[in-house]
């Protein structure tokens, strides 16, 4: 392909952790939009060296990173708007239902407002899996099931837990092993299977729910306004025309990361899987009424706007 | 001229270490060059706003709370009176074995080190209820000085540990892996400490004669004594390996149970607020050096200079084993002019990437360059704790003192060569127990 | 240390008077931040115990244990610095003596004062985003703009003691016979083991604790 001449440009962009199928869209983006320009446009990706986790969006605000990944359930009140995404039961366990949506959702007022106030703009979704839960000892395979199980789940899933009766604990990522083990919580949802396999939950866990997708989160990647209004329209272009590829890879990364995982799963540990009815029977129970009273609880958001959008673009896209 | 990140990296580097040396405190040091360096690669608003950020987003951390809750352990520890009743139950169970009252000295130190992070502390302590006992019994002065200067070093290594807290919050590994990983190293310490003296005092019966007499009742008298110990002991990492709490849950746990404990032995409300105020002056300290340090980790990571450096020390045509030598020598330089604290904060955020990229063990490595730090805190020029032991015993000389040192300063390189050739002593526990 | 006067000139009453004026302040911020430790200690017993035998763990523990980290990490900044407790590596100035060693001491507080300066303003605006913006904790949604302000307060009152200490060097660099006020001086290796002896034997005779340094 043709070389795209430009200026010569840096930007640093702030994710965190180690280098894994969360962020391999972006580093296809930085790979292809370096190769693209012949090396006048590079993106530096910085694991942990330009932010923290929780202040992503701060360091894109102050401008001292042109672009970051951020994830809305870390700070509920930085991004109301998309604390959307994180309501337990909606239908968005297929990815590609997951891209339309998002898509969508992203150019909804409130999101963009949410945006807006830190300086930043929605380039593309990580798409994050579904979060399943592992566990011991008894195997939940209705809703009552889950009452008086004590489960690590967070956000609109620790809602629905609990309106199912089960005690919620917090526990930090990094302890889940261990208490898991000992038995101080009976279970615990991760993003599947990913973050399940990099906790090494596998290897004490009896049991995983295989599709109950009670629920995710949202972390996009984002880029400071001001820098890429600075860009030339050429290197705009490139980065705009780049989404479904990068879409495509962060699919194939976790479709490779979940090829190499389940059969180890399915021969290590029972899946539980549940049928369509069952599945209703959880969005009856846990579903609706957390996103109800969420909706109540912000009343500065229009809440049921953004639930119904999200419902009706699903339907259409499947 | 613009300067290339790396570049001004290094000149960030060379600054912080003028400034380090005209006596500017780390924290100012080393936030200075941090931020100077950030509006130098990222302009002035960006770079002055995500210095501003770093003190709260580096300190307010649940990891981070561990720290006050084992520094106040080892305060209300000298309460509960932990010291001396260490010292009277190690004599009775162990005084008979050759040169006995320096292997209690040991022992004391060990088990004292399990309720106190702190070395110098407990190096004069002990300097004062041990080094009597042993020259009355006319043990060899400079064993008697040596082996309280040693065995304070033991602190840092055997949990609860603040210096082992701020290697695994720098390089971001889990804090009870860490100090679990400290636990095994600290006894064979320890051990070694103890086959050395028994050696001597076998080979030379002067240097320190048995010293019996005691019955079991004698024995078991004591031992309710330095039950806080025990209890603390149970509660952090029974606590850690049951699942029942995490490190800092454990840390208020093993805090609480000294401070009931040190309540029923008499502290009133003037020596608790004495505690809790030296705690909070001390935890303040600690932070403050953390997110200082932090600003300048930051603006090396901007710099990419840890990465820059990484590759460079992977591309030595050096096997990673010279390297390793190499680096703990450069860290026996800097730990006769540095505090361990500082020293650690200053260099690990370089160092520590390219020991990795070498393929070490980060857990493993915390363990070996704490036990540094250790040895430099007992050799001279400034090995603080044989001062500490001249302090309180003026009639000892300062020479004969670091000439006591010398066997156990020998024994120490010979325990961290033992850790280099057998990985496992380090990494089995921590993996064991947290996976 | 901080020294006080043993003669009774005149000289150096100003300071004094502003040193123990904002003593009282510094004081007072680190009782806080020793009882946020206090309540730290029962918040976990709390915890592990709720959790334990009731199935009732603390609401929001982590977040609330993650907040409260901000009062012990920033209230007592200033009452450290006066104390000099914070580390620093003494190797050249304790080498040092008379004017040289004041002139050295207040370059080194001016540097000082100069970041503390440019951190107080940027830390505020660290808290006013939050505030502006909002900004809650990750479980329990507690707002964080609390522990976000503590930073730019706590540095205030260390701003003013630096100034202080500045004051206090100047002077002594103006008249190097002077009685120190109002500032921290230089320890030898010995003073230090000194220090650390004092501390350990006042733990067991009177009751204050020892030096957990080193
Ligand atoms: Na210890
Ligand atoms: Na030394």
């Amino acid at each position: 392909a043709e070389i795209i001449d430009g200026p010569k440009v840096n930007w640093n962009f702030a994710v965190w952790g180690k280098r894994r199928a969360f962020t391999e869209g972006m580093e296809y983006a930085a790979e292809q939009v370096k190769e693209r320009t012949g090396g006048k446009f590079t993106i530096t990706m910085g694991y942990g060296s330009f932010s923290k986790p929780k202040e992503t969006l701060d360091g894109v605000k102050l401008g001292a990173t042109q672009g970051a990944m951020f994830c809305n359930f870390y700070h509920p009140g930085k991004n109301p708007a998309f604390m959307v995404f994180t309501l337990p039961f909606l239908p968005l366990g297929d990815p590609d239902v997951r891209i339309r949506v998002t898509r969508k959702l992203y150019e909804h007022p409130a999101l963009v407002a949410d945006m807006d106030r830190w300086n930043a703009m929605t380039y593309v979704s990580t798409i994050l899996p579904q979060y399943e839960f592992f566990g011991r000892g008894k195997e939940p395979h209705k809703p009552e099931d889950f009452a008086g199980m004590r489960v690590r789940a967070g956000g609109g899933i620790g809602s629905a837990m609990e309106k199912l009766g089960a005690t919620l604990s917090t526990v930090p990522a990094t302890e889940v092993y261990t208490t898991l083990e000992r038995g101080t919580v009976d279970a615990a949802s991760f993003p599947y299977t990913y973050a399940h396999v990099a906790y090494k939950l596998h290897e004490i866990a009896d049991w995983f729910t295989g599709n109950l997708s009670p629920g995710t989160s949202e972390c996009p990647a984002v880029f400071n306004k001001d820098a890429y209004a600075a860009l030339p329209q050429q290197y705009k272009d490139l980065l705009m025309g780049m989404r479904d590829e990068i879409y495509a890879v962060q699919k194939k990364a976790y479709a490779d990361i979940d090829a190499k995982n389940l059969p180890m799963l399915r021969e290590k540990l029972t899946e539980i899987t549940y049928t369509e009815e069952q599945r209703a029977d959880f969005q009856e129970k846990a579903g609706k009424v957390v996103w109800d009273e969420w909706v109540k609880d912000n009343p500065k958001l229009p809440g049921q706007e953004l639930i119904d959008l999200i419902l009706s673009e699903a339907k259409a896209s499947m | 001229m613009e300067l290339d990140p790396l570049t001004v990296g290094l000149i960030g580097m060379g600054g912080l270490l003028v400034l380090v040396l005209l006596g500017v405190r780390v924290v100012f040091a080393a936030s200075a060059v941090g931020l100077i360096g950030l509006v130098v690669l990222l302009g002035w608003g960006p770079g002055a706003g995500l210095a501003g950020t770093i003190p709260h987003s580096k300190s307010v951390s649940y990891t981070l709370s561990v720290l006050p809750m084992f520094i106040l352990i080892g305060y209300l520890a000298f309460h509960a009176g932990i010291t001396a009743a260490a010292f009277d139950a190690a004599r009775k169970w162990f005084g008979w074995v050759p040169g006995g009252l320096a292997v209690a000295t040991v022992l004391a130190t060990a088990g004292f080190a399990a309720v106190s992070g702190a070395s110098t502390s407990t190096a004069a302590v002990f300097a004062r209820i041990a080094i009597p006992e042993m020259l009355r019994y006319n043990y060899d002065r400079r064993l008697a000085a040596g082996v309280v200067a040693a065995g304070g070093t033991l602190a840092s290594l055997i949990p609860p540990s603040a210096i082992l807290i701020i290697y695994a919050i720098i390089v971001e590994e889990s804090v009870g892996k860490l100090l679990l990983a400290g636990f095994i190293p600290g006894m064979i310490s320890a051990l070694i400490y103890v086959a050395l003296i028994i050696g001597r005092a076998k080979l030379n019966p002067k240097l320190g004669p048995p010293v019996g007499g005691f019955t079991w009742g004698d024995r078991m008298r004591s031992l309710p004594g330095i039950s806080p110990i025990i209890a603390v002991v149970l509660v952090i990492f029974g606590g850690i390996y049951f699942g029942w709490s995490t490190p800092t849950e454990a840390g208020a746990v093993g805090a609480f149970v000294v401070f009931c404990m040190a309540m029923a032995r008499g502290m009133g409300w003037a020596k608790l607020k004495d505690a809790l105020l030296e705690t909070a002056t001390l935890t303040v300290m600690i932070f403050s050096i953390i997110w200082g340090v932090l600003v300048f980790v930051r603006f090396l990571g901007f710099a990419q200079l840890p990465e820059a450096f990484a590759a460079w020390i992977v591309a030595l045509p050096l096997p990673p084993f010279a390297i390793i030598i190499m680096i703990l020598l450069g860290y026996t330089i800097l730990g006769m002019f540095m505090d361990a604290i500082g020293m650690l904060l200053l260099t690990l955020p370089v160092v520590y990437p390219a020991v990795m990229a070498l393929g070490y063990d980060s857990v493993w490595f915390g363990i070996i360059v704490v036990k540094m730090a250790e040895i430099c805190l007992v050799t001279p020029p400034i090995g603080l704790n044989c001062y500490v032991v001249n302090g309180v015993r003026p009639d000892i000389p300062l020479q004969d003192v670091f000439r006591g040192i010398w066997p156990f300063f020998l024994a120490d390189v010979a325990t961290v060569g033992l850790f280099i050739a057998y990985p496992e002593l380090i990494t089995w526990l921590p993996n064991l127990m947290t996976n | 240390m901080t020294h006080s006067p043993s003669s009774s000139s005149h000289d150096g009453a100003q300071l004094l008077f502003f040193d123990a004026l904002l003593f009282r302040v510094e004081k007072s911020f680190t009782f806080i931040a020793a009882f946020g430790i206090f309540f730290l200690m029962l918040l976990g017993v709390t915890q592990v115990v709720g959790r334990k035998l009731f199935d009732i763990p603390v609401y929001g523990y982590i977040d609330l244990v993650e907040q409260s980290t901000a009062l012990f990490a920033f209230l007592g900044v200033a009452y450290c610095q006066r104390f000099g407790t914070h580390v620093r590596m003494e190797l050249v100035v304790s080498h040092l003596s008379g004017r040289t060693l004041w002139v050295v001491e207040a370059i080194a507080i001016v540097f000082s004062i100069v970041i503390v300066s440019i951190f107080i303003p940027h830390s505020f605006d660290h808290f006013l985003r939050a505030w502006e913006y909002g900004d809650t904790t990750i479980d329990a949604e507690f707002p964080v703009w609390p522990s976000k302000l503590l930073v730019p307060i706590a540095f205030s009152v260390l701003w003013l003691r630096l100034v202080l200490q500045l004051a206090g060097f100047i002077r002594l660099s103006i008249r190097p016979d002077a009685t120190p006020v109002a500032v921290t001086t230089v320890h030898d290796i010995e003073t230090k083991a000194r220090i650390e002896i004092e501390d350990a034997y006042v733990s067991d005779k009177n009751g204050a604790s020892p030096s957990q340094r080193g």
